[in-house]
């Protein structure tokens, strides 16, 4: 197995059965990623496709830093999911071909590889996998 | 330097001396033609005026689905939009962008659509939710021609949106035919096809210019040429 490490220590729970997204709540409101120095809270591992859109070309890097090239780069699909009585939180999606999402679709929190750096550790990072596409899987 | 500041010095900045250069299909062939800063400044107030009396008001949202290429006939719709307080949301009018349309209707509460299409309309019903609901709670949809037909017990008031050669003719929900500024346009029907020229001054001059569009003119009332056209749907 290659070595692994988080994109951002902070986001996520992990190493993890069940991964949970970790948020702070500051005067009642929820904030994710969390604000250091307030109370921590995880957010719940299942919500609602609000909205999304796809990634048909390798964005420009800096920000992207996939190990990847133009040729080489697979679309990816992202958006945003809302977890119930919580916050809207913007995520990859694994599941790239927009025809099989729609909005209202159940989703849950997964933790995924995005990119490998030049030494061969896998930085992994959370997304969100249509609730069906786990269960076919 | 603020925003206020910024637009303070672009203002005192010395202005080209032409709101636009055209280039652009007018009925059958491709013009190329100039727009002046007083002529474009009409043009958005007849847009503001019947924007307003089909019910627009500040705070509303409408989805826009134009191209760039139809900026001399939707930008004083666009620039309209903005005097009234409209929020409006931008979609591409190609079907490819239809989800975007689609995430807009079911996630807002878009009041009107300028602009619809019936590429954006076939891409939508090969879809879920049917256009019926996505539609259901829009009061108003300008629709471009070859999307009427889709849309006949389909859109609560569906009303046109046509290029009229260099005039923008726009329907009011509740008012019959579609509506053609008569201070800048004449027109007249010449066996059954609807042709457009100037009726004052403006930096491009346009003579009879047929426009490939069927219709007769109903009448010069209130300030607007009020024309039946012969399509379905409209």
């Amino acid at each position: 197995m290659p070595q692994q490490e988080v994109v951002s220590e902070g986001l996520f729970t992990w190493p993890s059965e069940e991964p949970s997204l970790i948020a702070s709540r500051r005067d009642g409101e929820l904030s994710f990623p969390a604000r250091p120095g307030d109370e921590t809270v995880l957010l719940s591992r299942r919500g609602t496709l609000w909205g999304f859109t796809t990634q048909q070309f390798r964005p420009p890097s800096p920000p992207y830093d996939g190990n990847d090239t133009p040729e080489a780069f697979e679309p990816y699909a992202l958006g945003y999911v809302e977890l119930p009585g919580e916050l809207l939180v913007q995520a990859r999606f694994t599941e790239s071909d927009p025809t099989r999402l729609r909005i209202g679709q159940e989703m849950e929190l997964c933790i995924v590889p995005y990119t490998i750096r030049p030494d061969g550790t896998e930085v992994l990072t959370y997304a969100f996998a249509p609730v069906d596409e786990k269960a076919a899987s | 330097m603020s925003r206020a500041s910024m637009t303070a010095a672009a203002v005192a900045l010395p202005r080209s001396p032409v709101f636009g250069i055209v280039s652009c299909p007018v009925g059958p062939e491709t013009r190329e033609f100039e727009i002046g800063w007083d002529e474009h400044e009409r043009d958005v107030d007849w847009a503001e005026s019947l924007l307003r009396s089909a019910g627009l008001g500040s705070g509303d949202l409408v989805l826009i689905t134009i191209s760039t290429w139809e900026g001399p006939w939707t930008t004083p719709v666009v620039h309209a939009l903005r005097r009234i307080g409209v929020t409006f949301l931008c979609a591409e009018v190609w079907s490819f962008d239809s989800r975007r349309t689609s995430m807009f209707l079911q996630r807002l509460p878009v009041k009107a659509i300028f602009g619809l299409g019936g590429e954006t309309l076939t891409a939508l019903e090969a879809d879920e939710p049917p256009v019926a609901e996505l539609l259901r709670d829009v009061e108003i949809v300008w629709a471009r021609p070859d999307a009427l037909p889709h849309l006949e017990d389909v859109a609560p008031q569906v009303v046109p949106f046509l290029l009229l050669g260099p005039a923008l003719a726009l329907g009011v929900p509740g008012q019959p035919g579609v509506k053609v500024d008569a201070s800048e346009w004449a027109v007249d029907s010449v066996n059954g096809e609807l042709v457009v020229s100037n009726a004052r001054e403006r930096l491009a001059t346009f003579e009879r210019v047929p426009t490939g569009i069927r219709g007769s003119v109903r009448a010069v009332d209130d300030g607007a040429v009020v024309i039946d056209l012969e399509m379905n749907g409209a």
